[in-house]
């Protein structure tokens, strides 16, 4: 995950500023008229606008984003006077159901609000959110480093060891009062290694340590071990948990869900020639295609409004979504579908 | 019925310069049916979570 035309990743102190601070200007639709007064190079200048514009398009406020901001929200509000025994929460599901989107939207909006209550100069002295990823393979040191590297402590490997390095890190976080912690890709602490285990019983460490709120998020955490020896019960007991599935597609409340997700995404383009409602009506197929996963629609979606914008139809049409190619989860879980089908039908 | 006009409203706004009208057909669902989830504000203070 990166932040601005740079690749600063969110998981250094610059990258996050910049995703936090980044409010991209949403891109007016010219009349024919204007159109015609631009110049090929003020064409060009305008298309590219709406090109970049639809690769990153909006954060959709679903029921899970909301819900994982209004626990996360409520829970750094609880733990403000908490000495120990801090709550925390764990989002868990499979790839591509917005998890991360969900978090980073979280401390993003936590952010934002501090500097508004307190102010920009006041604000400007603190560190309310840190943002890091654990590592494939991690091991104790490994992740201290992540989150000295998150906060700009510097650190020198080969004379620091894993104490030194986490001391100082939970001294800054205590210094610039961060307050709420995310730390994403759980599901790569391995707990069938001893490296792996000790990151874990590390991870939870530093959550005793560093007095805020800690969000993890991951592929399945429940089975990560996570919940598992003393301090994994500890965290059982004091964590919520909420899961981020696919958009099913079955009774009639899990279709209107699927085809509002749809219907914000849509209204959000800026085509010259969509026609609204268009996308919303290929409901069935663009479920089809992504499996019900969000981060595959958005994808699908953003693809054929830039692909749209190129070739000059300015209008999304079940062609251009056919010309959009997808991940390999999304495309295996159609062709699984399709064989199925198949099969169902050869045999009546 | 006002949440539906809402939403027709805001989808009538997608309807960019030079839009193309097309009739839903007998199996689609009228998108002016749907209420959009709506874009998540980093700025609000409960995003009508609570």
């Amino acid at each position: 995950v990166t932040a601005g035309e740079d690749h600063f990743p969110l998981t250094a102190r610059e990258g996050w500023q910049r995703f936090t601070d980044a409010a991209p200007a949403e891109p007016k639709l010219l009349t024919a008229a204007d159109l015609e007064l631009l110049s090929a190079e003020g064409r060009a200048a305008y298309d590219h606008d709406r090109a970049d514009y639809h690769s990153r398009l909006v954060i959709v406020a679903t029921p899970t984003v909301r819900q994982v901001y209004a626990a996360g929200r409520r829970l750094v509000l609880l733990n403000r006077h908490q000495v120990s025994a801090r709550r925390g929460l764990v989002i868990t599901g499979a790839a591509g159901t917005g998890k991360t989107t969900a978090v980073t939207q979280l401390g993003r909006n936590h952010e934002l609000l501090l500097r508004h209550r307190l102010g920009q100069e006041a604000a400007a002295g603190r560190m309310p959110v840190v943002y890091v990823t654990v590592p494939p393979a991690a091991t104790p040191k490994m992740l201290a480093a992540e989150f000295a590297r998150f906060a700009g402590v510097p650190v020198d490997s080969r004379r620091q060891n894993q104490a030194d390095i986490t001391n100082a890190v939970c001294d800054v976080l205590a210094r610039l009062r961060t307050d709420l912690v995310l730390v994403d890709e759980i599901h790569n602490l391995n707990l069938a290694t001893r490296a792996g285990a000790d990151a874990s019983d590390q991870l939870k460490y530093l959550a005793e340590r560093i007095p805020a709120t800690f969000v993890y998020a991951g592929i399945n955490v429940e089975g990560s071990g996570l919940f598992t020896g003393t301090r994994g019960q500890q965290i059982a007991g004091r964590f919520g948990v909420i899961a981020c599935d696919p958009f099913p597609y079955g009774a009639t409340v899990q279709r209107q869900q699927w085809q509002a997700l749809i219907a914000t995404l849509e209204q959000s383009l800026r085509l010259h020639r969509h026609q609204a409602g268009r996308l919303v009506r290929l409901d069935a197929y663009l479920h089809e295609r992504t499996d019900g996963m969000i981060g595959s629609l958005s994808h699908l979606i953003r693809g054929a409004a830039v692909e749209a914008i190129l070739d000059g139809t300015e209008k999304i049409t079940r062609e251009t979504l056919d010309r959009v190619g997808l991940d390999h989860a999304a495309e295996g879980a159609r062709t699984r579908r399709k064989t199925a089908r198949r099969r169902r039908d050869n045999t009546r | 019925m006002a949440r539906t006009s809402a939403a027709a409203a805001a989808l009538a706004v997608l309807t960019g310069p030079g839009a193309e009208e097309e009739p839903a057909g007998e199996d689609e669902v009228p998108s002016g049916d749907v209420e959009p989830f709506g874009v998540f504000d980093p700025l609000a203070q409960d995003n009508g979570a609570w």
